[in-house]
């Protein structure tokens, strides 16, 4: 029978040694897996996609219900927006008496796709007042609120927009804030 | 040579052996980890219903939507464009058959939808069936909506399509 020299049985010993540990270290992390319990809750929201907000908008700037003419080509010679913007809301007010909104009249907007302005320095300004009009319920805006806006075109020297984007150029913006 | 070659053997047959069973373990627990956890859903999808609801009601020329067909001319050849005026109904189009089919697959007890038409001073004159489409009672809704709409055949053009999901 062939015999192992000293050398070779310690090291046969080392090996054997270390790998019972390693074993011992794999199944007890297998029994602590057995009996571990892991509970987590997944809440899923469907985004909102707005198309309430933006449906309204739009069927309000084209329609002629709401002023003396269609409602963004009123709009877009920029006066009396305040009286204008106030007779809009009292329509809508009639025409969706269980729906709140504010609706705000800007010079320029940063982001067409969110708010226009957070800070409300772009609002169009007639006289002291700001051309903001809200349904009665919708002070103080509610957190679960949909955003939309549109552009109006209007006439305007392209000069004095040249620092602006191209697609926000010589046009205003009307924005809707509606609950949900 | 012939024995430290036997030796080497060994060796690797014991490193092989322990690397296999290592991996089995591993494997094993990894397995009891998974099979322990429990994963609660929960899932608010009233939004997506009412999108998908509202867009096929009011999006969709297959369903109530206006379509307006623009032709374009290059040089002999003309192309018919059709587009779809989301948010501007057909006041004939809103009758029974035309939207039970388009709301074929949805729970009736899931929705309510009412259709009317809107007169100046704001009244409200119900289009299709009066009591509306689908049973759900909209004072238990999780969401709900109102929208302002276009509507082609009436006087004032307006009309209002109110959705309620659970």
């Amino acid at each position: 029978m062939y015999r192992l020299k000293k050398g070779q049985i310690n090291f046969m010993v080392e090996l054997i040694i270390g790998a019972v540990l390693i074993l011992l270290i794999v199944a007890s992390s297998y029994y602590f897996a057995e009996n571990s319990n892991i509970k987590a809750t997944a809440k899923v929201y469907a985004e909102n996609t707005e198309t309430n907000c933006y449906t309204t908008l739009n069927t309000l700037t084209q329609s002629d219900q709401f002023l003396n003419g269609k409602t963004s080509t009123e709009l877009s010679d920029r006066t009396n927006t305040i009286e204008k913007l106030k007779t809009i809301r009292d329509k809508l007010e009639l025409f969706l008496p269980n729906s709140d909104f504010s609706l705000t009249l800007f010079d320029k907007c940063e982001d067409f796709r969110g708010e226009c302005d957070k800070d409300e320095e772009s609002i169009i300004m007639s006289g002291q007042e700001r051309a903001k009009a809200s349904s009665t319920g919708f002070n103080p805006p509610p957190s679960q609120s949909e955003s939309c806006n549109y552009p109006i075109p209007i006439e305007c020297d392209p000069q004095d927009y040249v620092d602006a984007p191209t697609e926000t150029q010589c046009k205003m913006f009307i924005e809707m804030r509606l609950n949900y | 040579m012939k024995s430290k070659r036997g030796t080497g053997q060994a060796e690797m047959i014991l490193y092989l052996f322990f690397a296999v069973i290592f991996i089995m373990v591993g494997i094993l627990s990894v397995k009891a980890y998974l099979l322990n956890a429990e994963l609660d859903k929960e899932l608010h999808l009233s939004n997506l219903d009412f999108g998908i609801i509202g867009n096929r009601m009011i999006a969709s020329d297959n369903c109530l939507s206006a379509r307006q067909t623009i032709t374009l001319t290059d040089g002999e050849d003309s192309y018919n464009v059709n587009f779809v005026e989301t948010g501007t109904l057909i006041k004939n189009r809103i009758t029974d058959p035309i939207i039970n089919e388009c709301l074929r697959g949805f729970d009736k007890e899931k929705y309510h939808l009412t259709f009317s038409e809107l007169s100046e001073d704001g009244t409200r004159t119900v289009l299709g069936n009066e009591e509306g489409y689908g049973s759900l009672d909209c004072k238990k809704s999780n969401r709900k909506g109102e929208f302002l709409i276009g509507l082609k055949g009436s006087s004032t053009r307006l009309g209002v399509f109110e959705i309620c999901i659970d």
